[in-house]
């Protein structure tokens, strides 16, 4: 009689979990089918357990069970991109492409991923800016910075520029804030700067006969209005007033002289901003106003 | 005395959450003195009931193999109280023979646990015994150094468990 025999009839408390072989011994025996079991069960009490998934996504693989296998694989790749491990997510589903070279759903998922991680990127930088030009203001809170990113996100010009020029636009930037029916700027003004509208409404009008007040255009949101008088030194086109309370970062031109120096590709910068043509835009409507066209 | 066989991986025996034990007779003072034994002649630093297919909660552990009588500790149901600081070293295991990696262990452990004859104790250890205390009450709870690892040596791990299972797997043929 062994050892063991003595002990094996002893007490076992009513707590012992059950006993035998781990899933990653079942892994190893290549008791795949046990292991499948084993995970399925482990999962139905913790379905975001993420390392269970992985283990079944390699199971299915064995198994040569590829849809089921790229299945899991997909679903801890999302979990993983929803808390920013954009790279994990991506070499998951590299692993799935593999899998099903012909599933075009995970390319597209790898290209989504893909942008995301760059938006994370482009986040943390442009984050990084507004808190510099959050420091020139009390009372912007992280909070409060957040929100102006996901105002921002969306605009042509933030998703222009790479993010270390998006860093330097913004933390060259002010905040600049003012209630409804402020006039921002009279038409032909020379007053050099530039608005990133961050939330409210800004209109361009001119007043073609004293009294009468013609709309020319409005901007909203993530909108670049005076582009062409800080950069090409012109005059404001038409007149701006606030239609309700605006938010907006300003760019004067110690600003930009800022955003300038040591820029390693200034010239692109400057294109960026230049592309929005807003300016442009409203001094052809004027003209094409004026002119009774 | 006698020296008992050494289960080795991928023996169900290694995973078993081991009971407390609960008799103190000659038995056990014979299973101890044998777990010693067999622990030498390995040689080991340390063996653990499950590593000869008892299924109890008992350790035997000895830094010296055999050099210093003085440094064998038997631990029966101990219980780790204490745990300070972290370090990274080296493990093997008898029972996954040809196997070492690095596990992180902590630097200083308090254990409590019962001698032989049912009596309270408490061993303060620190550096290489604190590494292999805990290694052997691992054991006692199933888990084998491998389950410590993650990433590329966690890969590593599996791939030398199952050339070893295989090789067991020839043996038993």
């Amino acid at each position: 009689m062994g050892v063991k025999d003595w002990f094996r009839g002893g007490a076992r408390g009513k707590e012992q979990e059950p006993q035998g072989h781990t899933i990653d011994d079942l892994i190893i025996l290549e008791r795949y089918g046990e292991a499948a079991d084993r995970l399925r069960t482990k999962l139905k009490d913790n379905p975001q357990d993420l390392h269970a998934h992985l283990k079944l996504a390699e199971v299915h693989t064995q198994l040569r069970e590829f849809g089921k296998a790229v299945d899991e694989y997909a679903f801890v790749a999302d979990e993983y991109a929803q808390d920013g491990f954009y790279d994990k997510g991506i070499a998951l589903l590299a692993k799935a492409a593999k899998l099903a070279p012909l599933d075009e759903s995970i390319r597209f998922k790898i290209g989504r991923l893909q942008r995301e991680k760059s938006m994370e990127h482009l986040r943390g930088m442009a984050l990084e800016g507004l808190r510099q030009a959050g420091n020139q203001q009390a009372g912007t809170t992280a909070l409060e910075l957040q929100r102006l990113w996901r105002t921002l996100a969306g605009s042509s010009l933030v998703q222009r520029l790479p993010g270390d020029q998006l860093k330097r636009f913004f933390g060259a930037t002010e905040f600049f804030r003012c209630e409804a029916a402020t006039v921002l700027v009279e038409e032909a003004s020379q007053e050099p700067f530039l608005l990133l509208l961050v939330r409210g409404v800004v209109e361009a009008f001119i007043e073609p006969e004293p009294g009468k007040s013609l709309l020319v255009r409005t901007f909203s949101s993530g909108d670049v209005v005076g582009e062409g008088v800080l950069l090409e030194r012109g005059v404001w086109p038409a007149a701006y007033r606030a239609t309700e309370p605006v938010t907006a970062l300003k760019l004067t031109r110690a600003g930009l002289e800022k955003t300038l120096v040591g820029n390693p590709d200034p010239r692109g910068f400057l294109d960026a901003l230049r592309e929005q043509r807003n300016d442009r835009d409203v001094a052809a409507t004027v003209r094409r106003l004026r002119s009774g066209g | 005395m006698a020296i008992l066989p050494i289960r080795i991986y991928p023996d169900p025996v290694l995973r078993v959450k081991c009971p407390d034990v609960t008799e103190f007779d000659a038995r056990l003072r014979k299973l101890a003195a044998d777990m010693v034994e067999t622990m030498h002649a390995a040689p080991g630093v340390g063996l653990a009931a499950p590593q000869v297919g008892v299924e109890q909660r008992i350790a035997v552990v000895d830094t010296s193999v055999g050099e210093d009588p003085s440094q064998i500790h038997i631990l029966i149901n101990p219980q780790i109280v204490r745990r300070e600081g972290l370090e990274t070293e080296s493990e093997g295991c008898l029972s996954l023979p040809g196997i070492s990696d690095k596990v992180d262990r902590p630097t200083s452990i308090t254990v409590r646990a019962v001698d032989l004859e049912g009596k309270p104790m408490e061993i303060n250890a620190e550096g290489w015994l604190a590494r292999v205390v805990c290694h052997e009450i691992d054991h006692l709870d199933g888990i084998l150094f491998t389950d410590h690892l993650r990433g590329l040596r966690k890969e590593r791990a599996r791939r030398q468990l199952k050339r070893l299972a295989a090789e067991r797997e020839e043996v038993t043929a």
